[in-house]
């Protein structure tokens, strides 16, 4: 490190959120109000694409709603059956209301706390998580009832209920950690660079940052839509499963990469009705 | 410089936040998706009864070539049948044409045949009464033992 870096590391805070405190409970004024811009984005998106709902040839904000509801439908319908389209709405609020507070913080606005994403504050990642976790183990006891869903943790093996549990505790945690920490980073990476740099010579590499970021809130909205889907998937689906042994009804991946793949390889074996229904 | 707090913990932003995504959640499942959803299905409904009007529209096609076709195929038919009887028609007029020219051309053949041999006739009658005449005149003047004789 020479001097210079020091010398910004010195300047940077990082996770610093503006306050109040109400009866000793903190609240994020600024992860609040941008969270509330990030929501009154979506709600006018969705409001302007209901004004303008057409049965014939949909404009391009209709388009792109319709195109997240069709594939959303045939993910869940695949693997859920007709029962999984109740959680549609919530798949997409989720990927919409991601992305736009993904995007909020490169906005050009000056600084990066001018209009921070709330999904770089762990409290809003905790929170999605959090409110989709609850459902999804609400599901789970809706459709399994209560013996069903306690004898859930004992599968395969009652051997495996500390590994069940920690999967279990995992989700959620995964599930905030990473959208917090990849946008917590961009924002971090835009500080740095804005410190770093020279001012005339900061906004190259903060365009190629952003232009990245952009990226990266796309495939993390899309990452946290889909693993709640696939969440609710595991908990919505028959517990028959093939013969012991082999079962893949099991999802003991708990983050991204395996579950998904492990979702993309169950497909097929769901898709023929299992021999030994509960 | 790290805050006060560690920003790892999370506080009671979170309730407010769930409170903000489950507002933003019940306005779009509520009043944005049914909405689209609806659309959607209908669009669906028109191509699939656009497609129906296409394939009945198809079939009606396919009932009304079929039936030009037959239609042609009689026509054609009668069309034949019409130039068979025209063709023996005129086979038979033809023959009757020639008939009657040929009738018509031995008489008139017969009929000039006949002028001619009465021609001849009469015209040997007054060659032959000539002769006779000038014999007569020519026997008391000229002896004609040596010059050949008319008969």
């Amino acid at each position: 490190m020479n001097t210079q870096t020091l010398a910004a590391a010195g300047r940077i805070d990082i996770g610093v959120h503006d306050t109040i405190t109400l009866g000793g409970a903190t609240f994020n004024t600024d992860t609040i109000a941008a969270s509330l811009v990030a929501g009154i984005v979506v709600i006018g998106l969705g409001l302007y694409v209901r004004l303008r709902t057409t049965s014939g040839v949909p404009h391009r904000a209709q388009l792109l709603f319709e195109t997240l509801v069709s594939a959303t439908e045939r993910q869940v319908e695949r693997t859920i059956g007709p029962t999984g389209r109740r959680i549609v709405p919530l798949a997409i609020t989720l990927f919409v209301f991601i992305l736009i507070a993904n995007w909020l913080e490169l906005i050009p606005s000056g600084s990066p706390k001018a209009l921070p994403s709330p999904t770089g504050d762990i409290n809003l990642t905790v929170a999605l998580a959090g409110f989709v976790i609850l459902l999804v183990h609400g599901a789970s006891l809706r459709a399994r009832g209560v013996r069903g869903y306690l004898h859930h943790y004992l599968r395969p093996s009652p051997w495996l209920l500390p590994i069940n549990l920690i999967e279990e505790i995992a989700k959620p945690i995964t599930l905030a950690l990473r959208l917090f920490g990849n946008v917590f980073a961009g924002t971090v990476m835009a500080t740095l660079i804005l410190e770093l740099f020279p001012p005339h010579l900061a906004p190259l590499p903060l365009l190629a940052w952003k232009l990245f970021a952009m990226f990266v809130a796309v495939v993390q909205a899309f990452l946290f839509a889909l693993l709640s889907v696939l969440y609710f998937e595991t908990a919505l689906k028959p517990d028959g499963g093939p013969p012991p042994g082999g079962d893949p009804d099991d999802d003991r991946a708990p983050a991204g990469g395996p579950a998904v793949a492990r979702a993309r390889d169950e497909m097929p074996a769901h898709t023929v009705p299992t021999p030994t229904e509960r | 410089m790290l805050a006060t707090a560690n920003f790892l913990v999370p506080n009671a932003t979170v309730l407010v936040e769930i409170g903000v995504f489950a507002a933003v959640l019940g306005i779009v499942a509520r009043f944005v998706l049914p909405h689209l959803r609806a659309a959607m299905d209908r669009r669906q409904e028109e191509i699939r009864s656009s497609i129906e009007t296409a394939r009945r529209a198809e079939q009606l096609l396919a009932a009304a070539e079929a039936e030009y076709h037959a239609k042609l195929t009689d026509a054609r038919r009668q069309a034949g049948a019409i130039i068979g009887a025209g063709r023996s028609i005129s086979d038979h007029l033809e023959t009757e044409a020639r008939q009657r020219a040929k009738e018509e051309h031995d008489r008139i053949v017969a009929r000039a045949q006949w002028d001619i041999d009465r021609v001849l006739a009469v015209a040997n009658d007054q060659l032959r009464q000539e002769a006779a005449r000038l014999e007569v005149n020519a026997r008391p003047s000229l002896d004609l033992s040596g010059a050949p004789s008319w008969r």
